[in-house]
């Protein structure tokens, strides 16, 4: 029983081989995937170099060759490039499926691994990402848009091949032929205001190493030439929690006309305490469901706080009643 | 094992507090909520679902299983990937930590999903030496488990002693792997370069890689002890 044998053949071996034998075979097969992982890559990699100085060759010889030829010039223009990803990456389809290997179209989302990433559209732009770098490639031919929702990402982009937009979560950059980093990240801010409150806050630098770049951020619009940086700060998602409680009450609050405007939901909350919780009636299916609950009912809800000139309360996005035991209701 | 319902892929958000913030519209991975944490969704039902980390982390580790499996780093590769696919169209099992790593049931499950890959990929080229027998591939993937070659970090540590390893065989040795598995050259095709049996040649391999398991163990043993 060898790595060189055929499955069939293996299949037969392997009933007869003692358990020392199939040990033995286990770990000859650990140890040539591990060889196979590192000298295969190796490999793989200069045969690609090595394949670049071919196809350089064999490209210069058909300049030459076609030198005259206009036609081919032509043919070539009407084509448009095809991305390529290298690098370590995961590639998930715009509606969150899967993607198959080399199938990567527009909408498509790559989040960078841990080595980082190399998204390249030959002869109109190319990519680095850092580890941890989320990106999506939108927009359309001769007119490229790159979704930017977190991380670092270097753009090289060849000028006069139509637009290139990053849209950031706080504005966008139109880059106008030119290298630049774009660096989104989230910082999470504790502020005092009556309760705790928590605030994702995103941050956009942008940094210009080639060329010029036109921002148009909600309290920025304008050129950053080479050279220059600029951090765009923005209020970003604001962060709740899930919990169980038992309600306690559930009390209208009213406008002068009457009119109710929200509901207030008293909870004693599993763990201790009693907290109160929002109900708009912008948010109709919470509204019916909060507006329906009896004191001594139990729920599961998912809540966000509210910004400051709503009072810094807790805002309920989800709600469910639980059965007597705190299985949820089917 | 307790699997999960309701998932919604298009969970809008809304400014006044309504709506799911679970998930991203479009997006597969958690945002606002920690990795592999049940989320109630809108649509009702508990959802988990991996995080970015957890994807890639699942992709190493399938492309080691698919090598383990198949020895065609392309195929391991192209199938890692595919598993991935398809392991996003389908409810993920309970099996990740409150950190997002797979857990035992989520890597059993998605190395399933690439062994049945790879046995279809058998059917359509019967030239690929791929393990097919369930018995050896249920050893194959016990041994994959008990040596942690699931886990990144043990697998890049392997990788560096192996490497600090290959250093210290002969060079004919070397020049013997590198003709193997770095020119990807089947081993019949080695020995008639060579001018020799392939069985002779197949055994001469084995001995070569039996030291160089030897070493690596050693070379980990050593650093564990430093």
């Amino acid at each position: 029983m060898d790595l060189d044998s055929t499955a069939e053949e293996l299949a037969r071996a392997w009933g007869e081989a003692p358990e020392a034998q199939r040990s033995a075979f286990l770990d000859d097969l650990l140890m040539e995937t591990l060889l196979m992982d590192v000298l295969a890559a190796k490999g793989k990699a200069r045969r690609r170099s090595a394949w670049v100085w071919r196809a350089a060759a064999a490209a210069a010889a058909f300049v030459l060759l076609m030198a005259g030829a206009a036609g081919w010039w032509l043919w070539n223009q009407g084509r448009y490039p095809r991305p390529d990803l290298s690098g370590e990456f995961v590639v998930t389809a715009e509606d969150g499926g899967g993607v198959k290997t080399g199938d990567i179209r527009r909408g498509c989302r790559v989040t960078a691994g841990k080595g980082g990433a190399r998204f390249r559209l030959k002869g109109r732009f190319e990519l680095t990402l850092d580890a941890g770098c989320r990106i999506a490639w939108k927009g359309r031919e001769k007119e490229e848009v790159i979704d930017l929702d977190e991380g670092r990402m270097r753009s090289v982009v060849v000028p006069k091949q139509g637009t290139f937009t990053v849209v950031t979560p706080r504005g966008s950059l139109k880059a106008l032929g030119t290298d630049f980093v774009t660096d989104v990240r989230y910082e999470t801010l504790l502020k005092e205001g009556g309760t705790m409150k928590m605030n994702r806050v995103a941050v956009v630098t942008v940094m210009v190493a080639a060329g010029a770049v036109a921002c148009a951020f909600d309290n920025y619009t304008g050129v950053l030439n080479v050279g220059m940086s600029r951090t765009f700060a923005a209020e970003g998602e604001r962060q709740g929690g899930e919990l169980n409680g038992t309600v306690v009450g559930v009390e209208s609050v009213k406008a002068q006309n009457e009119k109710a405007i929200r509901l207030v939901l008293t909870l004693t909350v599993e763990g201790g305490g009693q907290e109160t919780f929002i109900a708009g009636p912008g948010n109709a299916q919470v509204y019916k469901t909060v507006g329906a609950l009896k004191a001594g009912d139990r729920v599961r809800l998912g809540w966000v706080p509210g910004g400051a000139e709503i009072g810094n309360q807790k805002w309920i996005r989800v709600i469910r009643k639980l059965e007597g035991g705190g299985e949820e209701k089917k | 094992m307790k699997k999960h319902s309701g998932l919604s892929t298009s969970a809008g958000q809304s400014g006044d507090g309504s709506g799911c913030r679970c998930l991203v519209p479009g997006w597969f991975f958690l945002s606002d909520s920690e990795p592999g944490r049940h989320s109630i969704m809108e649509g009702g039902g508990l959802a988990i679902k991996p995080d970015a980390e957890t994807l890639i982390h699942a992709q190493g580790m399938l492309y080691r299983f698919g090598l383990f499996l198949s020895g065609e780093p392309d195929l391991a590769r192209d199938m890692a990937q595919d598993t991935i696919r398809v392991a996003l169209s389908k409810d993920w099992p309970a099996g990740m930590d409150a950190e997002g790593k797979l857990g035992g049931e989520a890597g059993k499950w998605l190395r399933g999903i690439l062994h049945n890959l790879l046995r279809n990929q058998r059917r359509k080229d019967r030239r690929s030496r791929l393990l097919f027998d369930s018995e050896i591939v249920d050893a194959a993937e016990r041994r994959f488990v008990e040596t942690r070659a699931d886990q990144d970090e043990v697998w890049q540590a392997r990788r560096a002693a192996l490497a600090d390893c290959l250093k210290r065989l002969p060079a004919d040795d070397r020049e013997l792997l590198r003709e193997r598995y770095e020119l990807g050259r089947a081993v019949k095709d080695v020995a008639e370069l060579r001018r020799l049996e392939a069985n002779a040649l197949s055994k001469r391999l084995e001995r070569v890689r039996r030291a160089l398991r030897g070493c690596v163990e050693w070379r980990l043993k050593d650093e564990t002890h430093e």
